[in-house]
């Protein structure tokens, strides 16, 4: 699967800039979603090849998004990638139970991002 | 449904809050197709389900900090990013205290002020195909008794649609009399 649009979700402005700053050179589109609800809505509209997203946000966190974006039949094979402070174990197994495909743990080097895109 | 413990009159509200989702929308069982995911977690032999839109996660290595003089059942609480917690031991309040697994999980419900976090067996799961209700409920725990809606029978285990927000309530309730009385 070749990646060409990528949804990104992230609370945090800064965030979401390093995340925009770490796909830059993939020369892809990038769509931006503040929280669960914004990039569940966005990934109906967009269809991306795939989600990177926070967990822990105001609104729809990552996980509930995470699980409603595998109950609709429309967004249910989007690869969602959780990239989040949050990465204990528990965190981890939990993430996958939901249907995530990789969690990245924050902080985070670019070159983290895209070899998961390679993956794909 | 009447509930199992008696309303006491003078007091409108306990420590634990109640869950707006689980208050609001518990039937989403009946609202689903068969195929569709809902979210589960096991304490001992009975299962419990959750709506799949709710917030929760499991947390770990944080410390639960007791409180003295409280039920049994009220471990304590737990700072989740600056939410002061409520700690649950559902398995010491339905009466099977006497055979706690060595390694539990805990786990956050709802979020904010409303969040309330319980001792699970296991990591919850999410659950496909719980397909109709049982007719009956089965034989419960005297606790659970008026707080329990809808039994579904899944590859084998029992799962209980449970009024959380309700038990809760009730468990406030309770609390916060003993402590006037006290």
């Amino acid at each position: 699967m070749t990646i060409q649009k990528i949804l990104i979700c992230d609370d945090s402005q800064t965030d979401l800039a390093n995340l925009k700053n770490a796909l830059k050179e993939t020369q892809c589109v990038l769509l931006t979603a503040s929280d669960g609800d914004e990039a569940i809505k966005k990934a109906k509209a967009e269809q991306p090849d795939i989600i990177f997203m926070d967990i822990v946000m105001p609104g729809m966190d990552g996980y509930a998004a995470c699980r409603t974006l595998r109950d609709d039949p429309s967004t249910k094979n989007i690869p969602v990638i959780f990239v989040s402070s949050k990465h204990q174990k528990a965190d981890r197994v939990w993430a996958q139970l939901q249907g995530a495909k990789d969690l990245i743990a924050k902080p985070y080097e670019p070159a983290e991002i895209t070899a998961v895109l390679s993956a794909f | 449904m009447e509930a199992y413990y008696p309303e006491i009159s003078g007091l409108q509200s306990g420590g634990l809050q109640p869950s707006s989702v689980v208050q609001n929308d518990l039937s989403f069982l009946e609202n689903k197709a068969a195929t569709e995911i809902v979210l589960g977690f096991r304490i001992d032999d009975l299962g419990f389900l959750l709506p799949v839109s709710l917030h929760c996660e499991v947390v770990e290595r944080l410390q639960v900090s007791p409180i003295p003089n409280v039920e049994p059942w009220f471990s304590g609480l737990l700072n989740i990013r600056g939410n002061i917690v409520p700690v649950i031991d559902l398995r010491i309040l339905i009466g099977k205290a006497d055979s706690i697994p060595k390694k539990r999980y805990l786990f956050a419900v709802d979020r904010g002020e409303k969040t309330v976090a319980l001792w699970i067996d296991g990591y919850p799961q999410m659950l496909t195909g719980m397909g109709q209700p049982l007719n009956d409920l089965p034989k419960l725990p005297d606790r659970l008794h008026g707080y329990v809606t809808n039994a579904y029978l899944h590859e084998g285990q029992l799962w209980l649609k449970l009024q959380l927000d309700q038990l809760f309530k009730t468990l406030g309730r309770q609390h916060v009399t003993k402590e006037a009385e006290s």
